[in-house]
């Protein structure tokens, strides 16, 4: 489409939807992309490795591939050493929090009475979608759903400028009153981050939240999330609420992937917030109070898994974010490429974000402490690193049961080798078991069969691993390329 | 100008004792809150009174031979933790043994073994105590409870003995403890440490299936009950559930020990088939075991330990159908199921005719009686009676050889007789065997022996490395070429000893020096059995073919040994 096709294609639209004045546009769209590094240019994954963690690792790899030459049985033995000891105190912190979450009880809704409709404040849903034009059903739906006073009710839809599909159909229906269109212009990069930062520089709101378009949040999950704002301390800034699937039974993948979920949602994050660990946020209906989120800067829309890293830059800063027991029904993935090239995305941007995070280790340590970053390290950074190394640990476990142990007991000290068999067998034992009892928990006990096939869903999750580290390594910045962050964000 | 700071002090020795005296103090009051200490103190005084009159088990000294072993080697040597038994009592005694150079009797007198079970049955009272007062047990009555369960003569001797019975009587109370937690609170978190304790128990005894089985049933049966509004598939999903919690423990810790024990030793149960398992032992003509106890004598042994359990059970009875009484199954189901197997195994020739086979009836007073004291005052009164009977039931029992042939000789220590001449395990003459062998400087790996009776020549040796044992994953095939595999000393003992020795199964002369390329080198006699104890210098290959009666025969067996 020409400039001048697209300017009249523009015009049309914003007859229908006004647009603000084209200088805020221009204004707003530049805050969304570059907003944050004006506050703090420390906190972007512009780039992947800072200059000291490129010289570092760069350094690793120098000093692993010289000793593999000069003598790979020592190299060998130190690396799987270290491999297993640091394998083996992850699955301990992960369990750690697991368990802590399995054991923490649900906060009580009866919360809910205590904000009276008229004090209910103005309210923002922010509803990033690309390519999506069945988003317009749905979006109705969702309006009327939500039990929230209209008049302080404010969903501003996020909708890439070029995107004609979706605004075409959108044309064609009666919006709700409490619906607003805002057309993102088009620039680099193209995420949802940054769309949803665009958004926020409109938001009305005291509080402000964000949906994806399918999402089925709980009916009263706003005035749930306002009532425990009110009554939560200042520095309480972030609500997460639970994500769950609703196709879970459609096969064994949702399954794994709805087990992950219940667990994450359910267990890990409780753990986490009893630990007082920094929380990273999922995908969707995190709610936030607004003018917090403006002063932090608001997503980081070179990070693909941005709202992780919203997480821990709130805990940075000494904010509070907690688990709001309420429940937001997704769709699961259902197909493997698709899981796979999801998870990579997820797994490369956990990585990214705990680079990030890990840039200024001193500052890291002041701010969250010893204990925060040891929660950082384990959920964020070690989870993607450890599902690389369990495809190649496995492998060498299979190795050692079928016989080859005089070939390996070469390579590694035999207490590495106990301690890697102990782990093999009780490690994750103890995570199935972990999962069946979460499943218990959250009530979802007719997942409990597939939680014995989880080994199935770890290797997938090591393949996607793998193909992450490789990426980031290879092409630390492939993805802002072909991350299509608004249609993946609604896979 | 004045200064803020307090003029600095030299650091003198004062402040040095003092610092020390503090932490003594921050010592002593954290004691005095963990009373279970006292209790670990109380068994492992006691086990030092029974040491220091060499009164010990065989199979706990085995053990400790096998840890002694382990410890004593840069290269962990997994092998001997010897899967004849499980790893339980024999792992926590490795590091404690790591000393056992420093302090001898740590080795020699089993007091590695003391400390472990001193230190489950510590645990065990301790669990015990909390299930008592979580399952709603008046303060008082717990004590009483519990004491009596710590100070029954036969839980006391077995916490300081080194045996098996009290890690597995621990982790069940413990695991009890847990599943009453879960029954009351309804916690699944709770269930599942029940479920990973009852699975911990059959790395120390295989019976501890019987629990997990009793704890399956229970769990299904409350589950079932609870979910009785939900539909029928819900019903199904949660029970399943329920059940992979309970089962899933013990299939890992079985599974991998069956595994380990395959894959170190060459055999997967080594506990049932190998010439050690309880099926050999048992077929072992001129054993003093017999085999098959008759149902009469079994119940006879069982009501002189505990006969005030009939009395709780049936007040328990008639109280449930005549005053409606709420109880819970569960508990006494976790520990009584276990013994009725054991009762079973005892009649049908499983087992061994030890009393210790019974031993599970303690703890089932106390449980029965839990359930009776939760009813009200009457319940409390005829609980705290039985188990105090029965601390003197059971010591009137172990007083009488014919029933307790291993507590016997803790009976006579404890009415201040002399009891080591009438404990089977004897030190002396194996004693001399290991002081004559460590003088030789041998390569490790050189001498023969095995897991029966090799144990307490081990524990009398500063080397134990220098032992080829039972069960190495390749000893049978050096006990059928030794001289090519190194050994050059072969211990042996008579052939009538009453157990399976494989030296003698595979040279059936060798102790009557009937084996050519063979020359007797030391001998050593002493009390217990066996009393006679040769060690042959091999000068070249053997083989069992060369094993022959033959004019070779350079020590014919003396009279005086069997």
């Amino acid at each position: 489409m020409s400039d001048a096709a697209a300017l009249e294609y523009y015009q049309r639209i914003s007859e229908r939807f006004p647009q603000p004045p084209q200088d805020v546009r221009i204004a707003a769209e530049e805050a969304a992309r570059n907003g944050l590094e004006g506050i703090n240019d420390d906190v972007m994954a512009k780039v992947a490795f800072y200059p000291w963690q490129r010289r570092f690792w760069i350094t690793v790899v120098v000093v692993l591939t010289v000793g593999f030459i000069l003598d790979p049985v020592i190299t060998g033995s130190i690396l799987s050493a270290f491999l297993v000891v640091l394998y083996s105190l992850t699955v301990y912190g992960r369990m750690r929090i697991t368990f802590t979450g399995i054991l923490s009880d649900p906060p009580k809704q009866d919360l809910l009475h205590l904000v009276a409709d008229d004090d209910l404040p103005m309210y923002t849903i922010l509803m990033p979608a690309y390519d999506e034009p069945e988003v317009i059903r749905n979006l109705v739906r969702a309006v009327d759903e939500i039990d929230y006073p209209h008049d302080r009710l404010e969903l501003l839809l996020l909708l890439e400028e070029d995107d004609h599909r979706t605004l075409d159909a959108l044309l064609e229906v009666e919006l709700p009153a409490s619906v607003r269109v805002l057309l993102v212009p088009p620039s680099e990069p193209r995420t949802k981050p940054k769309a949803c930062n665009y958004g926020l520089h409109f938001a009305r709101g005291k509080y402000v939240t964000i949906y994806d378009a399918e999402d089925i949040p709980q009916r009263y999950q706003l005035r749930y999330a306002v009532a425990m704002f009110e009554n939560s301390p200042d520095n309480v800034v972030c609500l997460q609420a639970r994500l769950d699937y609703f196709n879970d039974r459609q096969n064994l993948l949702t399954r794994f992937f709805s087990i992950e979920y219940a667990t994450w949602f359910g267990c890990i994050l409780p753990g986490l917030q009893a630990l007082n660990m920094p929380i990273p946020l999922g995908g969707t209906s995190n709610h936030m109070r607004t003018d917090r989120l403006i002063e932090l800067g608001g997503w980081d829309p070179y990070n693909v898994t941005e709202d992780a890293d919203l997480g821990l830059r709130l805990a940075q800063n000494g904010y509070r974010t907690l688990v709001l027991d309420s429940v937001t029904m997704e769709e699961a993935n259902s197909d493997t490429v698709n899981w796979i090239r999801q998870r990579s995305r997820w797994y490369k941007g956990y990585l990214q974000t705990w680079l990030v995070h890990m840039r200024r280790p001193r500052q890291s340590f002041q701010h969250v402490g010893f204990r925060g970053v040891l929660g950082m390290t384990t959920v964020i950074g070690l989870t993607p690193a450890l599902a690389a190394v369990n495809l190649f640990a496995g492998l060498i476990t299979v190795f050692f049961l079928v016989g080859l142990p005089s070939f390996l007991s070469g390579v590694f000290p035999p207490w590495v080798v106990y301690m890697g068999t102990a782990m093999f067998f009780f490690g994750n034992a103890l995570v199935i078991f972990s999962s069946i009892l979460a499943m218990i928990k959250m009530r979802k006990e007719h997942l409990v069969w597939a939680c014995l096939l989880f080994p199935l869903y770890w290797f997938l999750m090591a393949v996607a691993a793998t193909k992450a580290v490789y990426q980031l390594i290879v092409k630390p910045s492939y993805w802002e390329k072909t991350q299509h962050g608004l249609t993946e964000a609604g896979e | 100008m004045t200064t803020l700071t307090t003029p600095r002090r030299d650091a003198s020795l004062w402040d040095v004792a003092d610092s020390i005296l503090g932490a003594l103090e921050m010592v002593r009051r954290a004691l005095f809150f963990i009373w279970p200490t006292y209790i670990f103190a109380a068994y492992v005084s006691c086990a030092l009174f029974f040491a220091n009159r060499h009164v010990l088990m065989g199979d706990a000294l085995s053990r400790v031979a096998s840890a002694w072993t382990i410890a004593q080697g840069f290269q962990p040597h997994l092998a001997a933790i010897g899967f004849v038994w499980g790893p339980i009592p024999v792992v926590p005694e490795i590091p404690l043994l790591w000393f056992g150079h420093i302090w001898r009797p740590l080795v020699t007198e089993v007091i590695a073994g003391s400390i472990v079970t001193a230190a489950f049955g510590a645990m065990g009272v301790y669990m015990l105590y909390h299930f008592l007062l979580e399952r709603g047990v008046s303060r008082m009555t717990s004590t009483v409870l519990t004491l009596g369960f710590a100070f029954n003569p036969l839980i006391l001797i077995y916490s300081t003995n080194g045996m098996s019975e009290i890690p597995y009587i621990a982790l069940l109370i413990a695991s009890l403890r847990y599943f009453s937690r879960w029954e009351i609170r309804g916690r699944t978190m709770d269930l599942g440490i029940a479920a990973i304790l009852v699975g911990l128990a059959s790395w120390d005894r295989y019976e501890s299936i019987v629990a997990t089985i009793a704890m399956a049933g229970v769990v299904s049966i409350i589950r079932w009950r609870a979910t009785i509004d939900r539909p029928l598939p819900a019903r199904r999903q949660t029970i399943f559930a329920h059940l992979l919690i309970v089962f899933m423990p013990t299939i890992l810790f079985f599974g991998t020990f069956i595994l380990f024990s395959w894959s170190l030793t060459g055999t997967p149960l080594a506990q049932f088939s190998s010439v050690y398992g309880n099926s050999s032992l048992v077929k072992i003509a001129g054993s003093p075991i017999i085999a098959s106890v008759q149902v009469e004598t079994v119940s006879n042994r069982l009501m002189h330990l505990a006969p005030f359990l009939v009395v709780e059970i049936f007040f328990l009875l008639v109280a449930i159908y005549f005053r409606r009484w709420s109880v819970r199954m569960g508990a006494i189901a976790i520990v009584g199921l276990p013994l009725l197997f054991d009762l079973y195994g005892l009649t049908s020739g499983l087992q061994f005719d030890f009393l210790r086979y019974l031993i599970l009836a303690i703890p089932l007073v106390v449980v029965v009686g839990a359930e009776l004291a939760v009813n009200g005052h009457a319940g409390s009164f005829v609980a705290c009676v039985s188990v105090v009977v029965t601390m003197g039931t059971a010591f009137w029992t172990i007083g009488i050889p014919d029933m307790a042939l291993q507590e016997y000789p803790y009976h006579q220590l404890m009415v201040g007789q002399e009891g080591a001449t009438l404990s089977d395990v004897q030190l002396e003459a194996p004693t001399a065997v290991a002081q004559w062998l460590d003088a030789q400087n041998l390569p490790d790996d050189s001498i023969l022996t095995d897991a029966t009776y090799g144990g307490r020549v081990i524990v009398g040796s500063r080397y134990p490395r220098r032992f080829a044992t039972s069960p190495d994953r390749n000893y049978f095939t050096i006990i059928d070429n030794p001289y090519q595999h190194g050994i050059r000393y072969v211990i042996t003992v008579p052939t009538n000893t009453g157990a399976i020795y494989p030296i003698n199964e595979y040279y059936p002369t060798m102790f009557d020096g009937c084996v050519p390329n063979t020359q007797l080198v030391f001998q050593a006699t002493g009390l217990g059995r066996p009393s006679y104890w040769r060690v042959y210098k091999i000068d070249g290959p053997i083989s069992p073919s060369s094993a022959v009666k033959s004019t070779h025969c350079t020590a014919p067996l003396p009279p005086n040994v069997f």
